[in-house]
């Protein structure tokens, strides 16, 4: 591809991306930002200061080196601004360098090649076979991934955690209002019993059930009176010898 | 449409007449194998194989190595003692083709590139198998943290108490949220995605940088895959951390430099691409220090020995104006911006040199393969470390008597060997108390040397005559050396950590379980960021990442934590420290209670026991009295309580008069 066409297709290629960015369906936006943070501005950089095309892979490492350090200093110059690194900043400011540079290589004074010979560029195109097993590789990596993703998720189930927790909300002239909330991730089906003991006064009961992931919350008014605790005590319902989880507050 | 091309100057023509015209006649050719150019058509099925070779086939098998690893990362997570097992079957799977294909076949450039890739990215994936849903490491918890401030609030430069500098360094933040903020993707997934692109950039420059000092693809290969020696490779430099973006940084302005420095007429380098290598040396300034100055440090190395063989300064001098660039930026970046530095770096100096000393009085005590807990490798991996150690430093004689011979006189290839020369150096502080850290760090630039010269020696370096050569010899000490060097960079570089394993307390990465992060996430949630907590090594880093917390910590603040948690009593010390540290809140991990002396060494800060002796030892467990002094403590709320962790508010007891 000629110099000018690709000055010209990485101006498009970040305009489309940018739109994608901030309009565009899911996969569409990730692989719009993907080539407008790590591929364009620095393919667009590499195409309008080189008059002959390198190799594939200088190419690629050129391009993709001076994208993610344009990246950089991309965003040290955003956070100067007001809004700082939003999605929008980002997809402007990315997109407007790339179109910005594509503008400075079409400037550019045209001179003759350097007197150095020409060397191949193109790669040979891999054959069917050939794709086919790349493919694969590709597919036993994510297949891979996605063994690991799996048995992480499992050993995470397997940790159930159970949370009791108490907090002072606010305080009125007459009471202190106290948030109970009991939260539960991974935990097995089941009913318990939350009790909330205050010196002096009878204990207020609730019954708390868990099924999947549970946030249940309480408030409590406590009078005002000398410091004293209140207590919050979680059992399980069928068995109430057992304290499973303590708070307590310091109440005035 | 053939275009009549000449013939490269320095490049042979081709022998026979047929060829020479197709060479000539061609619209055209592959890239060059070992230097040759060869001819091919476009879409040929005989071009595609000579340009790719087995790259699709090693590609299948590195793929079929990254199940076997997931696979042994799974029977770790149940404890089975079959996980090593299935993790080195999968290493080898993807290493092994590599290996053959570089020492035994004709590799194009396009195969050396792709062998190289497959290796380094293959390596990294192995590497996330580990916990590919979130960051484990200690450095990457505190990473994720500067990141998720510059995605959250859009702006750079937020505290983070438990490394000051990471934000005033923040060029791999500013890539993963640029990626997390237009993909819509995850800090996690995006910090992912960037590790893998600085693996690529390492990996690819590097080859770049080898070829161009070598000129041939199948010793620029044979070095690429030798760096994964470097104790770094495996590890440390694919953790989400930013010297893994630095060194990617670094390497590819090695590679421009040698680039722009060209002194062949073929494909002089255009003059602009210096100009990339501003930008790229610039965005290294903002993101590792270390590796900022490591790089000037070589690059105006480059530069004196150039003058010193030259008597003169290289005809392009933007490296060397590159190189100044770094050290000026640098300089004002870190006096001006990030001061912090100077005192963040200074206590691992300080340690190195205290380890060289104690070396130099007592031998050192820290043995090789040994965890700071006294947990040592198993004797295989001990046997294959040595080896591929011994094999490398051996090789480092040879190579340089061979680069004498072949190498060129290039001032930049004279720099990577005197770095190659330093490594045995380095080894050497590896077994002196304080040591092991900087020879780990040292590693990721030493070895661009030492694979330099590994490779000389297995490919240049010729045995005297008497010694008998075997045909093929070369040929398969290049193969054993290709899978044994990468292996024992694995080996000395992860130690235990390569596979994921079972909670256990003080025991870095493997102590971050569900309570822990859970319990973060419910401070953040329920009593917001930014509230003062000091807790045990593993929860303030929790704490930190997750929870958004102002944790204590006396590397910023200067308070020691530890007797808020070892005490037997709360007395005027303790409230003392309260106030000092205006902290609000101590989360406490219940299953410290009982246990011993933890692999990490500590539990709370390294000198807990020196304040604390009778606290806990290698057989005494810790005192739950001492954890659960809080709870009869007046003012002292138990505000959470997941059976694991408890979170007191102590800002009563702080505030009490």
């Amino acid at each position: 591809m000629r110099r000018e066409a690709q000055l010209l297709v990485a101006a498009l290629a970040a305009f489309l991306a940018a739109v994608l960015v901030l309009a565009g369906p899911q996969p569409l936006r990730a692989l719009g930002g993907l080539m407008l943070v790590l591929v364009l501005p620095g393919a667009a950089l590499v195409a309008a200061l080189t008059r002959r095309r390198p190799w594939a892979a200088e190419h690629l490492l050129l391009a993709v080196a001076s994208s993610v350090a344009a990246c950089v200093l991309g965003g040290l110059l955003l956070d100067r601004l007001p809004a700082g690194l939003t999605t929008a900043t980002w997809a402007l400011a990315l997109a407007y360098a790339t179109v910005a540079t594509v503008a400075l290589g079409a400037l550019r004074p045209r001179r003759p090649l350097a007197s150095a010979p020409l060397r191949p560029r193109r790669l040979a195109r891999p054959t069917g076979r050939q794709l086919g097993l790349l493919a694969a590789a590709v597919a036993l990596a994510a297949v891979a991934v996605g063994i690991a993703r799996a048995s992480e998720e499992d050993t995470v189930r397997r940790t159930p955690v159970l949370q009791l927790w108490m907090l002072r909300s606010s305080s009125s002239p007459a009471s202190t209002t106290l948030r109970i909330g009991v939260d539960a991730h991974h935990v097995a089906a089941a009913v318990y019993r939350l009790e909330v003991r205050s010196q002096g006064a009878p204990p207020t009961v609730w019954q708390v059930p868990v099924e999947g992931p549970t946030q249940w919350r309480a408030i409590v008014e406590v009078p005002h009176g000398a410091l004293r605790a209140v207590d919050a005590i979680l059992v399980a319902d069928d068995q109430p010898g057992t304290v499973l989880r303590r708070a307590r507050q310091w109440v005035r | 449409m053939g275009v009549i091309r000449p013939p490269a100057p320095g490049k042979p023509v081709p022998a026979t007449g047929n060829i020479a015209t197709r060479w000539e006649t061609l619209p055209d050719v592959t890239p060059a194998i070992d230097g040759r150019p060869t001819p091919r058509l476009a879409a040929d099925p005989v071009a595609a194989a000579r340009c790719w070779g087995r790259l699709p086939e090693a590609a299948v098998a590195a793929g079929g190595g990254l199940v076997a690893v997931a696979l042994g990362a799974r029977l770790a997570r149940e404890g089975s003692g079959a996980a090593a097992g299935v993790f080195w079957v999968g290493m080898l799977a993807i290493l092994v083709p590599v290996a053959l294909r570089i020492a035994f076949a004709r590799i194009g450039r396009p195969e050396g590139i792709g062998l190289s890739l497959l290796l380094g990215l293959g390596v990294y994936l192995a590497r996330i198998m580990r916990g590919p849903g979130g960051f484990l490491g200690f450095d990457e918890l505190i990473h994720y943290r500067t990141a998720s401030d510059i995605v959250d609030s859009g702006h750079l430069y937020a505290a983070n108490p438990m490394l000051p500098v990471s934000p005033v360094f923040p060029g791999l933040e500013i890539v993963t949220s640029a990626i997390s903020k237009t993909t819509g993707l995850g800090v996690v997934t995006s910090g992912l995605i960037v590790v893998g692109v600085a693996r690529v950039l390492l990996v690819v420059s590097l080859f770049l940088l080898l070829h161009e000092l070598l000129r041939s693809v199948r010793l620029a290969a044979t070095g690429t895959v030798l760096y994964a020696g470097s104790s770094t490779f495996f590890a440390f430099n694919t953790q989400y951390a930013y010297e893994s973006l630095g060194i990617g940084f670094a390497c590819v302005l090695l590679y421009l430099a040698a680039r722009l420095t060209r002194t062949r007429r073929a494909q002089p380098a255009p003059r602009p691409l210096a100009l990339v290598a501003v930008a790229i040396a610039l965005a290294l300034v903002f993101t590792h220090h270390l590796t900022a100055y490591a790089t000037a440090g070589i690059l105006v190395l480059w530069a004196a020995v150039h003058l010193t063989l030259r008597r003169r300064l290289p005809r392009d001098r933007s490296p060397l104006l590159i190189g100044l660039l770094v050290v000026l930026a640098t300089a004002v970046w870190s006096v001006v911006v990030a001061s912090d530095v100077f005192s963040y770096l200074g206590g691992p100096i300080a340690d190195a040199v205290d380890g060289i000393r104690g070396l130099l009085h007592d031998g050192g005590s820290r043995r090789p393969f040994e965890s700071a807990a006294g947990k040592r490798t198993t004797g295989l991996e001990q046997l294959v470390g040595t080896a591929g150690t011994v094999a490398v430093v051996l090789a480092l004689p040879l190579g340089l008597l061979a680069a004498r011979r072949h190498a060129p006189r290039r001032a930049l290839a004279i720099v990577l060997v005197l770095l190659g020369l330093a490594y045995p150096a380095s080894l050497v502080l590896r077994v002196a108390d304080g040591g092991w850290e900087a020879s780990n760090r040292a590693s990721s630039f030493l070895y661009l040397g030492v694979a330099l010269l590994a490779t000389l020696a297995v490919w240049r370096w010729r045995p005297p005559a008497i010694v008998p050569r075997p045909p093929h010899l070369r040929k398969a000490v290049a193969a054993v050396l290709l899978v044994v060097v990468p292996v024992t960079g694995i080996v000395i570089g992860s130690s235990e950590n390569r596979l994921p394993r079972p909670y256990a307390v003080g025991d870095g990465s493997r102590s971050i379980d569900a309570h822990g992060i859970e319990a973060s996430r419910w401070m953040r949630r329920e009593l917001g960021p930014g509230n003062r907590v000091a807790s045990d090594r593993t929860t303030t880093s929790l704490m930190n990442a997750y929870g958004l917390q102002d944790v204590v910590t006396s590397l910023r603040d200067g308070v020691s934590v530890s007797p808020l948690f070892l005490s037997t009593v709360i007395g005027t010390y303790e409230r003392a420290l309260l106030r000092q540290g205006a902290i609000g809140y101590l989360a406490v991990d219940r299953r410290i209670e009982g246990a011993t002396t933890p692999p990490d060494g500590d539990f709370y800060e390294p000198w807990e026991l020196t304040l604390y002796p009778d606290a806990y030892s290698q057989t005494t467990g810790l005192d739950p009295a001492r954890l659960r002094k809080w709870d009869g403590q007046p003012g002292a709320g138990r505000v959470f309580d997941d059976g694991s962790i408890v979170v007191y508010d102590v800002r009563a007891v702080r505030d009490a008069p």
